[in-house]
């Protein structure tokens, strides 16, 4: 049974983590910084919390290659795309705020 | 075909086999629907996104929401998944006490959450929130914020059913290891989308 509870002890610890970077990304939300550096900080830890997610509460890990190539790229690689087309549009809205 | 021969082509990804990624039909089809639920969200986040860029301004989430409540509820469906990592775990070494236990205790999570959910909406409602126009600022963030956790809630209920019927057959005992398994996909799918919604809309 060592497997069994190197299993649970394993969730525990990314319990605790997931917590840690929850409240680490609460402070960076209410930080005096600028926009730019906090969405890319929180786009990071955001990206932190699910890729842990995915590997250890959803065994992603203990599953084959090829279905983790399939389910990281259908959801970043897309979410990236769909984010980056209109992405331009939106930062030219946002160049007119920034110089105004 | 013998069956070392079949093996082989199963262990090789869409080789023809019963098995592509040497997993059962039913754990596939989840994984492919949670990448197209994960684009629903990736969608509607978007769209938020550009919504308040083009609009330049946007109301401060701190004065609107109650920043230590938001932070409980996400604190909820992260236990609440561990809870559920738990029962998946007890399932594979097959004690079912400990399924039906962990299983029970992440209902009560999901319902939590959904209470604090309600409790939430029911507070910026009175406050005067609505799809078309609220106290705080553009009307769209009134939009944006029914839309997308409501699209949330609306997966934490069907997960809660989900997990309702896992329990229900648990203490029956006709609950398989793969089974509680697929339910955990989808409820740890539905505690990674929250990490987005909470860092895109709460905390920026």
């Amino acid at each position: 049974m060592t497997a069994e509870s190197h299993g649970y002890g394993i969730y525990w610890i990314i319990w605790g983590v997931l917590l840690v970077l929850t409240f680490v990304m609460i402070s960076i939300g209410e930080a005096n910084i600028s926009y730019l550096i906090k969405g890319a900080l929180l786009l990071v830890g955001a990206a932190a919390k699910a890729l842990l997610i995915i590997f250890y509460f959803m065994h992603l890990r203990l599953e084959k290659a090829g279905l983790a190539v399939i389910v990281l790229v259908g959801i970043f690689l897309t979410g990236f795309l769909m984010f980056a087309l209109p992405a331009y549009d939106g930062a030219h809205v946002f160049e007119n705020l920034l110089y105004r | 075909m013998n069956r070392s021969a079949a093996s082989q082509v199963a262990e090789s990804p869409w080789g023809g086999g019963v098995a592509p990624f040497a997993t059962s039909w039913q754990k596939l089809m989840m994984w492919i629907f949670i990448i197209t639920d994960a684009l629903l969200f990736a969608g509607l986040l978007v769209g938020y996104g550009v919504i308040r860029v083009a609009n330049g301004s946007w109301p401060d989430q701190g004065e609107v929401f109650h920043m230590n409540f938001i932070a409980l509820m996400t604190f909820t469906l992260i236990t609440s998944s561990l809870f559920m990592a738990s029962a998946v775990g007890g399932a594979q070494a097959g004690r079912k006490s400990h399924v039906t236990l962990y299983v029970w205790l992440t209902i009560l999570g999901g319902l939590s959450f959904l209470g604090m959910q309600a409790y939430e909406w029911t507070t910026v409602i009175h406050e005067g929130a609505r799809l078309t126009s609220n106290p705080w600022g553009v009307p769209q963030f009134g939009s944006c914020f029914f839309i997308i956790t409501g699209f949330h809630g609306m997966h934490v209920i069907t997960g809660v059913t989900i997990l309702l019927v896992v329990a229900i057959r648990s203490v029956l005992g006709r609950y398989s290891a793969e089974g509680v398994e697929i339910a955990g996909l989808y409820w740890h799918f539905v505690d990674l989308v929250w990490v987005f919604i909470f860092a895109f809309f709460y905390l920026i």
